[in-house]
């Protein structure tokens, strides 16, 4: 390993030193807690869209015709693709739950002050790199929700006087979403945007962080002596929390992974049917609560505009000599209200803006941006308390974070782990007999009229004949339990036992047992990696979470020598 | 760095076990990935006939058809090409083969390389990088099939002469169903890779 590093070392010495500034010997603040490690999480899962992203944009034909198809080709005829394609579906759901903590721990204990503004100015672009990636990732499926979430966000700028107009139909290239739109967005979304844009942010971030270092809970940066290189310490902290997270993310994955998307999108995009509800992903939702509390166009984009932009005032508005919240009172309880209300906000956006819920969304938009005045107010008169200059005197005082009361995490830790695998293991498929069964029912009653197009099956009367009789063509029902919920096409179905409900085209009986088994038949046919799913989740969730409290054991042991003073870097 | 042995055995045996586990969780991930870049399943090479017409190849001519393996997936039909040369032999350059000595790569009996010695029927694809062999080289003795790209020589029995090409060309499983008309059949893709004619003539 030695003789390898020199034979580097007199070749491309820049790659030795790079690493070791950036990585291995980065002096970090002993004292970081947890919620210093929602930076590396964010990396990781960005290297996960980027892998799953690679193999996705293979298969994906980005065409108006048959994306949303090609999507669900890859799910059901490419190897993996199934799994592939949740991974890059869900894994957003968690980058954006780590960036928002990331903030929070950065508003927390003031990381956005000097010397760290332009850090912090970057990580607020980043974000809203990171919003514009997600969007036009979201569009790419060309679902229902995909098409008239395109529309209405490419809308936003018609707000823009004289130029708006144009701009919106330079943005969409065509004069209505469509399939221009569509072409564009997909070049974006895996090249310009990932690669160039955020990927380049994320270098400057970081190169950024370390020319000035790491903020810590104390908010007092510690002297060089007193800091620990990052590798080994922080690299197995990482790690374990990586590993932690990872675990959960899995479960997901394997066992609910249509928890977090829309199930709208999986009806192909239709120009001429608006869906009853619009709502973006639920990280987006705080923000549409803003900007649907606001009566008027122009104002409500202001304000969504606002409400992200104001971030690059921070470090200006925050007056105080003290960075961190363990020493400023009032901005913790400031900090708690206003996590909360970005929370609340986001509840308001997930309904729609009628009765209690749009004067209580126009209370949180004010609540949201009165943090931001009433900080710059209280931190006016804040003072540097004795505790933290004696810190600056001694910084030797700023002690390891490796307190006893781990175990209690830890305990909590391994009973949620080993929750999970039991759920895990004892989660409720439904059998192949049942499933053939559900075809036989679709065979005898619902063949007549409904296409499963993606089973390969077609109606047996024609589209013409359907909509002679019907008034309608039926819908495809291949992705139905997808789109409707497992639970929503058990309770749509059991209205047509006994006797067919007033007013339905569908003249159609069933036996309950019946219902069971077309549940179980569409919930296949939406999802036939259905079995495999099963049979590998249990056994992936339980090796990451064994690997976990292996983790969890070596950055214990590593920071217990450290204590001791038994073994140092 | 005071190593001491005894201090470190507890990290170290932790620290062997997270880097194997890390290990199989980098290759339980890399699978699936490196796996989507297998054939997709619904990309079949199912069974597929096609009937050529050689009446209007004149002798000293060379046509070249497509073979369509027809595919249906989600997203439209999806055609995969076999490109299929059929060479109606002049009899002089039969006669001409059996009179003068040449030296072959891959020596196969000429009886082996075709079912009516006027027509000699192959996969379109050099050996050396996958090129149409089509150009008929009439100045050379015995007469040569040529390929474009790199100037590989075949006989006109698809036995490589000189250049390049590693092997003869393959042929593909055909049949006459009458005179002046042949059946082309595939049903895997061990079939495009036959070297003699009884690879498909048994089955």
């Amino acid at each position: 390993m030695r003789s390898v590093q020199e034979w580097f070392k007199e070749r491309f010495p820049s790659i030795i030193e790079l690493t070791k500034f950036h990585a291995t010997e980065y002096p970090t603040p002993p004292n970081l807690n947890y919620s210093w490690a929602f930076g590396v999480l964010i990396m990781f899962f960005f290297a996960v869209q980027v892998i799953t992203g690679i193999a996705a944009a293979i298969f994906y034909k980005p065409h108006a015709v048959v994306a949303f198809e090609s999507i669900e080709r890859f799910r059901r005829y490419v190897h993996w693709g199934w799994l592939l394609q949740s991974i890059h579906a869900v894994a957003p759901t968690f980058i954006f739950a780590a960036i928002y903590a990331h903030i929070g721990r950065g508003i927390y204990y003031g990381s956005y002050k000097a010397p760290r503004e332009i850090v912090w100015f970057i990580g607020v672009f980043l974000l809203m790199v990171m919003m514009m990636e997600s969007f036009m990732g979201y569009v790419l499926p060309w679902g229902q929700m995909s098409y008239w979430a395109g529309t209405v966000i490419t809308g936003l700028a018609s707000v823009l006087p004289v130029v708006g107009g144009t701009l919106v139909t330079w943005i969409r290239g065509d004069y209505l979403m469509s399939d221009a739109t569509l072409s564009r967005f997909y070049s974006f979304h895996i090249a310009l945007f990932p690669l160039a844009i955020i990927g380049g942010l994320i270098v400057l971030h970081i190169m950024a962080l370390h020319d000035v270092g790491s903020n810590n809970p104390i908010g007092v940066q510690p002297r060089k002596e007193n800091k620990v290189p990052f590798y080994p310490y922080y690299v197995v902290k990482d790690f374990y929390v990586v590993g932690l997270v990872f675990t959960f993310f899995l479960f997901i994955i394997f066992f609910y992974p249509n928890l977090f998307l829309e199930a709208e999108n999986f009806q192909k995009a239709n120009p001429s049917i608006t869906p009853a509800e619009i709502k973006p992903e639920w990280y987006f939702l705080p923000f549409f609560a803003m900007l649907r509390s606001i009566p008027s166009k122009l104002l409500g984009a202001v304000v969504l505009w606002l409400s992200l932009w104001v971030f690059l005032f921070l470090p200006f508005i925050d007056r105080s000599p003290v960075k961190s919240n363990r020493y400023r009172p009032v901005k913790r309880w400031m900090d708690i209200v206003f996590f909360v209300n970005f929370a609340v906000l986001g509840y308001l956006g997930a309904h729609p803006p009628m009765g209690g819920y749009l004067p209580a969304a126009r209370i949180a938009t004010l609540v949201y941006f009165g943090y931001f005045a009433l900080l710059f107010a209280v931190s006016l008169y804040e003072k540097k308390p004795e505790e933290l200059i004696a810190y600056e005197n001694d910084t030797s005082h700023i002690r390891l974070h490796a307190g006893s009361k781990n175990i209690v995490w830890f305990s909590i830790l391994i009973i949620a782990l080993g929750a999970i695998n039991v759920r895990a293991f004892t989660f409720n498929f439904p059998t192949m007999d049942t499933i053939e069964k559900g075809r036989a029912v679709y065979e005898a009653k619902g063949r007549m009229c409904h296409d499963m197009l993606f089973m390969g099956e077609q109606a047996l009367l024609s589209p013409e004949d359907r909509a002679f009789m019907l008034g309608m063509v039926p819908p495809d029902i291949s992705l139905k339990a997808k789109s409707m919920d497992e639970s929503g096409i058990r309770v749509f179905l059991s209205r047509f036992i006994g006797k067919a409900p007033e007013g339905s085209k569908m003249a159609v009986v069933f036996t309950p047992e019946e219902v069971d088994q077309l549940a179980a038949f569409l919930q296949y046919s939406s999802d036939p990696s259905l079995f495999l799913r099963g049979r590998i989740g249990p056994w992936a969730v339980l090796f990451m979470s064994v690997f976990t409290v292996f983790l969890y054991l070596l950055y214990k042991e590593v920071w217990r020598l450290k204590a001791l003073g038994l073994y140092d870097y | 760095m005071d190593d001491d042995g005894s201090v470190t055995t507890r990290r170290n045996f932790l620290t062997g076990c997270c880097v194997a586990m890390g290990a199989v969780a980098v290759g339980a991930t890399a699978f699936p990935a490196i796996s989507a870049l297998r054939v997709a399943s619904d990309l079949v090479f199912g069974k597929t006939e096609q009937e050529v017409d050689l009446s209007a190849i004149q002798p000293g001519e060379m046509k070249v058809v497509g073979l369509s393996l027809k595919r249906v997936t989600l997203i439209g039909t999806d055609d995969l090409v076999v490109p299929v040369m059929v060479l109606h032999r002049k009899p002089e350059w039969v006669r001409q083969m059996e009179e003068v000595k040449y030296g072959l790569k891959e020596p196969v009996e000429a009886v082996e390389r075709y079912i009516n010695p006027e027509w000699f029927v192959a996969r379109a694809f050099c050996t050396h990088l996958g090129c149409t062999p089509n150009i008929i080289d009439e100045s050379a003795t015995p007469v040569n099939i040529v390929c474009p790209c790199h100037g590989g020589r075949f006989d006109t029995l698809g036995r490589v002469i000189s250049g390049p090409p590693p092997s003869n060309l393959f042929l593909l499983p055909y049949r006459f169903v009458s005179e002046n008309r042949i059946n082309l059949f595939v049903s895997s893709p061990k079939d495009i890779t036959a070297t003699k004619v009884s690879d498909f003539q048994k089955a």
